[in-house]
């Protein structure tokens, strides 16, 4: 289990109805918006590659998000490096 | 692992992210705290099928609409419309103060100064040019208490009959029908005979947008049985066509002839019920009865290739659909504006309730001839309150002498008050203020000057006449052209009572205060009422169940007796269906047979039904000719051209059109016309066209799609923008006065 | 952390908005797209604009934003694209895969309750992308969709419920 934290950058004023549309994708949790223009959301996925596919999801699928930013990353066992590896591996 | 653990690593990624961007997080969300919303039963605003809403209110202001899971009607659903309710409600078009017109323009006043203004205008014009030189023009929207109070200074008080109301645009051939037929307005069951008929005849009715509720009703008892069947007569095809077995897609305006096929067929092939026509029925050509040989000598031309040969459909599909009706258990039909916006609306409506009662298939759970309202209280306020020129209330007419001394003596006046002549209907009424023979017009609640027919003949005249609008918006195409516009208070500002499609009358709550300055409809009349002179008869009016108990006196003992439906009541139970002559009756499910509290069992010595509305307790079957529209299609103007409706709007926008959402959906008026018409005159999707009849012209959007049938045109009507109603003709049916909306001659090219 | 970076960096370069119909894959359109403006001017609803300057590198290439003005698949941008980026072959509205409506159940109003049929009447692909299960209920098909949002631009839910998603997939 990974659980990574991003940054969501938002064209002003349009934050709330962003972080409604967040709130409704699985896997996410909404940590608040702040300063007007960022929604911090903590994703919990099961690959890493997961990830990837949820930034570029919220990329694609709003016009008012501006920029997605994943700023953290861990694991909740001590094997991030080895599962990094392994997927490294799969993708080659 | 632990929820613990994993909500602490969240919050420490959460907290990454948080330093990244210069603001510190609260471990903790706060949930918002949202005050507590009452629900409040009430009855939604906008068509005829009346359904029950609930009304949320948070602090007062209203902030949601649901569907009443008690209500009989809809149990719990809603149309969009319906649901968007609220936002009517705290719509930004709603008339806040009273609009005084000044050197043309029309600015904001005190109640004091435009109510004074009105009654020394209306003082004045009835001194100088007589009582008939005034008109009150009323809605089937406004409750019946507002009817019943203008019904009461208008033709008690000021001593005029010009008092109308725009279901004469509506339903009045339904109206005709009934009478004629039955001898009593209204149908004889109810919605509840949806969810047991056999058959269902839809005859010019979109009921999936005009009556989506009463669709789903029919979808409901499609799905539970599969074995039900759908005929539809209508030129359209419309989304009501998902669930159409059988479409006889005639041309506008012949489908008399069909019917009388059908009768015809029925006779034919021995599908009668003898036994109910020698009972129950007797026959007429209209002016004198006839006898049952008369009237099959007379069905005989209407065979099915003829009726097939005027109305451009298949004859056999004319036979299967007669056997489809001569075999089902029970048929339930259902028509609204395509039988009755016609100049021969209510020669149709006969010929609806022939097939009935030739059949015997009426009166029983399942079988009823029901005609489908366009307004929330056309049926209440208007047909049984007597809101128009030759009526009087609980279903009595002005030309009664018994019927005026009986109204008289609830009004306090002398019977000499009320005008013995019918007053001018409404072609009529606003061909007077055209003419100027009508100088001042009192319009409550609607918005003639986009829903009258051929239009460009009546502006001119609005907008010369002394004209008083009361009305919750403003602007609307009317009020833009008033000397006076009240504010008036909307749905959920006032109690009142709304009787719906079948004899239901409901309670209408009042949930939070008016807008801004705006009262009451019926407390605007009576303080007109006082200021004309006549306070002491309108003084004991304190409030709407003041004036509902006055209306119950008019009902007591009439057939649509309402005696056992006082506010307390009312605001209890879903609503009842009237005769509900006592506070412990149920209401009525079936008129004139067993279970009616009026029928007259001695009468009917043991026949099934008994009208006892008629002298001789039968209806009539009547042998009409099946005269076709007004205008047909020529050279010049070869296209049939219908107005109608769309689910997301309703009439003239004025409540619609202030939800976004709402008029995201449908932004735009737009003409619908057939793919081979289209490919002929050279017309492609979203190309403008302009549209021509003999009175007037209109650019619209083009919408190519399957739906009109090749050589008709459909608009629908609600856009302010383009007035749909500059194009349709002010042919009335000679009976009802309702205009023929329905068909006229057009054409169509690229703009 | 290198994935990380690379990660950013990948984002940076996917942001894919619906194009016009017939538009070929992504990284395809990006490259053949010259910005020459043809489609945006032939769009007789304005629905294809230039892309604005929140699209990064992408800017002022041809998007449509069916919120605002979708697209009406009236077919008149595919054949005047000079370069292919639109394939200039698709005539037929039923073949265009721009995207693909999808109904949030939770938001549509007939799965609440409340009778609408707005994106099922508007539907350009009429009684075939979508239709309406027991009378009432809007499902999309996802073979005869063709993401022109006119479903999305209509729907009268207080919170849009029915979406087009891009029908690109960068990681399949």
């Amino acid at each position: 289990m990974f659980i990574s934290s991003i940054i969501v950058k938002v064209n002003p004023g349009t934050a709330k109805e962003i972080e409604k549309e967040i709130k409704k994708m699985g896997a996410l949790t909404s940590y608040g918006i702040h300063k007007d223009e960022n929604i911090i959301i903590v994703a919990e996925t099961e690959k890493l590659y997961e990830v990837k596919a949820i930034c570029s999801q919220l990329m694609h699928n709003y016009k008012d998000v501006t920029g997605v930013f994943p700023t953290y990353l861990t694991s909740d066992n001590d094997e991030l490096e080895e599962h990094m590896l392994e997927e490294e591996m799969e993708a080659h | 692992m632990s929820v613990s653990r994993r909500e602490f690593l969240k919050l420490s990624a959460a907290s990454a992210a948080a330093s990244t961007i210069g603001v510190e997080l609260l471990a903790a969300k706060t949930a918002e705290a949202s005050p507590a919303l009452q629900w409040t039963k009430s009855v939604c605003r906008f068509c005829g099928v009346g359904c029950g809403v609930m009304i949320g209110t948070t602090n007062g202001k209203v902030t949601a609409i649901k569907g009443d899971k008690l209500s009989p009607i809809n149990k719990g659903l809603l149309c969009v419309k319906g649901f968007y309710l609220h936002k009517v409600v705290n719509a930004n078009n709603r008339l806040l103060k009273p609009l005084v017109r000044k050197n043309g323009k029309l600015e904001e006043a005190s109640w004091e100064e435009a109510m004074s203004l009105v009654a020394s205008k209306f003082k004045e014009t009835i001194e100088q040019n007589g009582k008939d030189s005034v008109c009150f023009y009323g809605s089937g929207q406004a409750t019946t208490e507002e009817t019943y109070v203008a019904n009461k200074l208008f033709k008690g008080h000021i001593g005029t009959n010009n008092v109308e109301g725009n279901p004469r645009l509506c339903m009045a051939s339904a109206v005709g029908g009934y009478l004629t037929t039955f001898g009593a307005d209204e149908p004889v069951g109810s919605f509840d005979d949806i969810d047991h008929a056999d058959l269902f005849l839809l005859v010019g009715s979109n009921t999936a947008e005009a009556h989506p509720v009463v669709y789903d009703r029919l979808v409901a008892r499609k799905r539970k049985n599969p074995n039900v069947k759908v005929i539809a007569i209508d030129p359209r095809k419309t989304p009501t066509n998902k669930i159409i077995d059988l479409h006889l897609q005639v041309i506008p305006g012949y489908d008399l002839s069909i019917m009388h096929a059908l009768a015809n067929i029925v006779v034919k092939e021995g599908y009668t019920d003898e036994q109910f026509i020698k009972d129950s029925v007797s026959f007429s050509d209209g002016k004198e009865a006839i006898s049952y040989e008369d009237y099959k000598k007379f069905l005989e031309q209407f065979t099915p290739e003829y009726a097939a040969e005027k109305c451009g459909v298949n004859a056999e599909d004319i036979v299967t659909a007669a056997r489809w009706y001569g075999q089902a258990k029970g048929v339930v039909s259902l028509w609204t504006m395509g039988v009755n916006q016609r100049k021969r609306g209510v020669w149709l409506n006969n010929l609806m309730h022939n097939m009935h009662l030739i059949t015997g298939k009426i009166g029983y759970q399942g079988a009823d001839s029901l005609s489908l309202t366009g307004q929330p209280n056309a049926c209440g306020g208007v047909r049984e309150g007597g809101g128009l020129c030759h009526l009087l209330p609980g279903h009595r007419a002005v030309a009664n002498e018994q019927h005026r001394e009986q109204i008289a003596k609830i009004w306090n006046v002398p019977a000499s008050n009320i005008a013995p002549t019918p007053g001018k209907h409404t072609v009529a009424m606003f061909e007077a203020i055209a003419s100027g023979e009508i100088k001042a017009a009192y319009i409550m609640c609607t918005n003639p000057a986009q829903s009258l027919p051929n239009l460009n003949k009546y502006l001119q005249g609005l907008q010369d006449c002394f004209l008083v609008v009361a009305e919750c918006f403003h602007p609307t195409e009317t009020t833009k052209m008033a000397d006076v516009v009240l504010p008036a208070a909307f749905w959920s500002e006032k109690d009142g009572v709304y009787g719906c499609t079948e004899r239901r009358s409901q309670h209408q709550a009042k949930v939070n205060e008016p807008k801004g300055e705006a009262r009451w409809d019926g407390d605007i009349l009576i303080d007109l009422a006082t200021r004309l002179g006549h306070g002491k008869n309108f003084e004991h009016f304190q409030s709407p169940e003041d004036v509902w108990n006055e209306y119950l006196l008019c009902t007591k003992g009439k057939d649509m007796d309402l005696t056992g439906a006082p506010y307390s009541r009312l605001k209890e139970v879903r609503g009842l269906r009237w005769p509900v002559p006592t506070i412990d009756h149920p209401g009525t499910d079936h008129r004139f047979t067993a279970g009616d509290p009026l029928f007259p069992e001695d009468k009917a010595a043991g026949r099934r039904m008994y009208f006892y509305a008629r002298p001789d307790g039968r209806a009539v079957v009547f042998a009409r000719p099946d005269l076709g529209p007004h205008e047909p299609t020529d050279d010049e103007y070869p296209l049939a051209l219908s107005t109608g409706r769309v689910l997301e709007h309703w009439h003239t926008l004025t409540m619609t059109g202030a939800v976004p959402q709402l008029v995201r959906a449908v932004p735009e008026c737009y003409v619908e016309i057939h793919p081979d018409d289209a490919a002929r005159l050279g017309l492609a999707n979203d190309d403008v066209a302009k549209v021509e009849t003999r009175r007037g012209a209109l650019d619209l959007k083009v919408r190519v799609i399957d739906r009109p049938r090749v050589g008709t045109i459909f608009i629908p009507w609600h856009w302010p923008e383009k007035l749909a109603n500059v194009l349709t003709t002010d042919a009335y049916d000679p009976g009802s006065k309702e205009p023929e909306y329905k068909v006229c001659a057009a054409k169509i090219s690229k703009a | 952390m290198k994935w990380l970076i690379q990660l950013i960096e990948e984002l940076a370069e996917i942001r894919s908005p619906l194009r016009p119909p017939g538009a070929v894959h992504e990284e395809e359109f990006i490259n053949r797209c010259i910005r020459c403006n043809k489609c945006i001017q032939i769009c007789p609803y304005h629905s294809i604009i230039a892309a604005p300057l929140s699209h990064g590198k992408k800017v002022s290439l041809p998007v449509i934003v069916p919120k605002d003005i979708p697209c009406y698949v009236c077919m008149k941008c595919p054949p005047v694209c000079p370069t292919g980026a639109l394939d200039n072959t698709l005539v037929n509205k039923q073949n265009v895969a721009m995207g693909l409506a999808v109904i949030n159940e939770d938001l549509c109003l007939p799965y609440n309750g409340i009778i609408c049929r707005a994106c099922f009447e508007r539907c350009p692909i009429y009684r075939e992308a979508i239709t309406l299960k027991d009378e009432l209920y809007p499902q999309v098909h996802t073979d005869k969709c063709t993401g022109c949002g006119v479903c999305e631009s209509v729907c009268p839910a207080e919170e849009t419920a029915i979406t087009i998603k891009s029908n690109h997939k960068i990681f399949v």
